[in-house]
């Protein structure tokens, strides 16, 4: 699976975007991060600092979710500020290893791809600035994203706005955003339906649910 | 090309509809002319000073030389007399260009325009451009005069605390931009400046009286207002309590007002005078506003499908 990560380097205050397959590794020391796992490569992120391990942590794709494992590292990894000795990643999730906070890129781990003309002809980047859509160009020139492969082009003015686009845990919004998939939208009577969960969803058609379900189909 | 000199001679206005690509190249020979303008008025306004020094001294050397020269001998007081009318001359030479050049640098103080106002307009327009169509046209009505002219005074009090003095208010909607999103979400962005003048004549101990003047700044409020389809967005209803908690503005500046319905989004801003009105922080400001209510927008959209 190929991730993007993002972080400040705390000690030049540059901004590293690298678009990364997984298995990743993360640590002080390249040579002590593993070469190759399960016969993959793995990309080795080398993080300079006495409070990150030699090799501190793995990001690597587990029934396909993707997850991060602590390495018994003395200082640990932080997921969204709590310690946590493995976790599964999911898009906009802050990783805090020693002094580095790591930022798993929303738009890039399932929609963007480096490879930027697809099969199709056209360009997969997800690109705009308030909201995003498909690049579709079909040339890599005038596409704001393909000039930056490894930048976001508007990145200072997004950075006005800390966590844009990002509603996990902690964030505005998580709630409504963790139950997405129940949502729907009647443009003709403007109604907002919700849809319980599975094991809720015979109690909920017996009672006032009936109605609207009915409606809606 | 809409930069036509005669017409902002007459009122300091920039209103038009185009393409953006066209708007930020007006904008920009508009900022080529406030540079000369200002340059101009600089040279012009040098010039004035060494006239006005110069008619001074001319004239003062002629008046001692009047004097001395009565007392001189018969052979010294004819060359004395020349020199004394050339200095006079001089000196009237001096003052007809002084006044020349003050008229000229006062021609040119009504090119120089507020900066920030046309550059933060091109920056503005550059943002919004990245989530527009290429082609499409926005309005701009971009007010170039000073926030305290007199057809912008809105109302006269007495001042409260001092006796003799009123203030006046003034109100300055100095830009109104308008446009349409690729999602089909049209906005207007609206600024309004309030400022004060306090004014009347003060008596001092000594009894004498002084009109006194001061301006300061009020406030500045910034109005977003955007109306989207509600196919995309009309779930955002059920965001309507939580969606202010989703704004995210600088420090110093304050929600006056957010309305959420299903067709619309109505945020405006309040700028308190303790923070600079410049370029950076009204950029800064109304970048946050959109991407604030963008926050919003596009988790309702998530919450939009159709069953
Ligand atoms: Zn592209």
């Amino acid at each position: 699976m190929q991730i993007q990560l993002s972080w400040i380097d705390p000690v030049t205050s540059e901004r590293r975007e690298p678009l990364l397959e997984t298995p990743v590794a993360l640590g002080r020391e390249f040579a002590s991060m593993p070469q190759e796992i399960d016969g993959n490569r793995v990309a080795r992120i080398v993080l300079a600092s006495e409070r990150v391990a030699e090799y501190h942590a793995l990001i690597d794709v587990a029934n396909g979710e993707l997850i991060v494992v602590d390495q018994n590292s003395s200082t640990g990894t932080l997921i969204n500020s709590v310690r946590l000795p493995s976790s599964t990643l999911i898009d906009g999730d802050r990783l805090q290893i020693g002094p580095y906070e790591i930022q798993l890129n929303p738009s890039s781990s399932q929609t963007t791809s480096s490879s930027e003309i697809g099969a199709s002809g056209e360009c997969d980047r997800m690109v705009g600035f308030l909201f995003k859509r498909r690049c579709g160009r079909t040339t890599n020139i005038g596409c704001p994203y393909c000039s930056y492969p490894d930048n976001n082009p508007y990145y200072y003015d997004y950075s006005y706005y800390s966590g844009y686009g990002n509603y996990n845990r902690g964030y505005w919004g998580s709630n409504y955003y963790d139950n997405r998939d129940r949502y729907y939208y009647d443009p003709e009577t403007g109604n907002v339906d919700f849809t319980e969960a599975d094991n809720m969803s015979l109690e909920g058609e017996m009672d006032a649910d009936f109605e609207m379900d009915m409606g809606a189909s | 090309m809409s930069i036509n000199l005669e017409t902002l001679r007459k009122s300091p206005t920039y209103s038009v509809t185009a393409a953006v690509s066209d708007i930020v190249k007006d904008l920009r020979e508009l900022a080529t002319l406030d540079r000369a303008s200002e340059a101009k008025q600089t040279e012009f306004g040098n010039l004035v000073t060494k006239c006005v020094v110069g008619a001074i001294t001319s004239i003062v050397i002629a008046f001692i030389l009047m004097i001395v020269v009565g007392e001189m001998g018969d052979g010294f007081q004819l060359f004395g007399n020349i020199l004394t009318i050339l200095l006079l001359c001089v000196g009237v030479g001096c003052t007809i260009v002084a006044i020349y050049a003050g008229i000229r640098e006062s021609k040119y103080s009504r090119f120089n325009f507020p900066n920030h106002r046309y550059a933060l307009t091109e920056k503005i327009l550059e943002m919004l451009e990245r989530d527009m169509d290429k082609e499409a046209k926005v309005s701009v009505h971009l007010v170039l005069s000073p926030a305290n002219q007199d057809s912008k005074r809105i109302k006269t009090v007495k001042h409260p605390l001092k006796s003799g003095f009123k203030i006046d208010f003034f109100q300055d909607d100095w830009l109104k931009m308008e446009g349409q999103f690729l999602d089909k979400t049209r906005f207007v962005l609206t600024t309004s400046e309030l400022n004060q003048t306090a004014y009347g004549w003060k008596t001092s101990r000594s009894g004498k009286s002084k009109y006194k003047t001061k301006s300061k700044a009020k406030r500045l409020d910034i109005s977003l207002n955007l109306t989207y389809p509600q196919r995309r967005y009309g779930a955002i209803k059920v965001l309507n309590n939580e969606a202010v908690n989703a704004v995210k503005i600088p420090k110093l500046t304050n929600v006056k007002r957010m309305r959420v319905t299903d067709k619309g989004i109505n945020l405006v801003v309040k700028m308190s005078p303790s923070m600079p009105w410049n370029q950076e922080a009204l950029y800064q400001t109304i970048t946050m506003m959109f991407l604030s209510v963008y926050q919003v927008l596009n988790l309702a959209r998530m919450l939009s499908k159709a069953k």
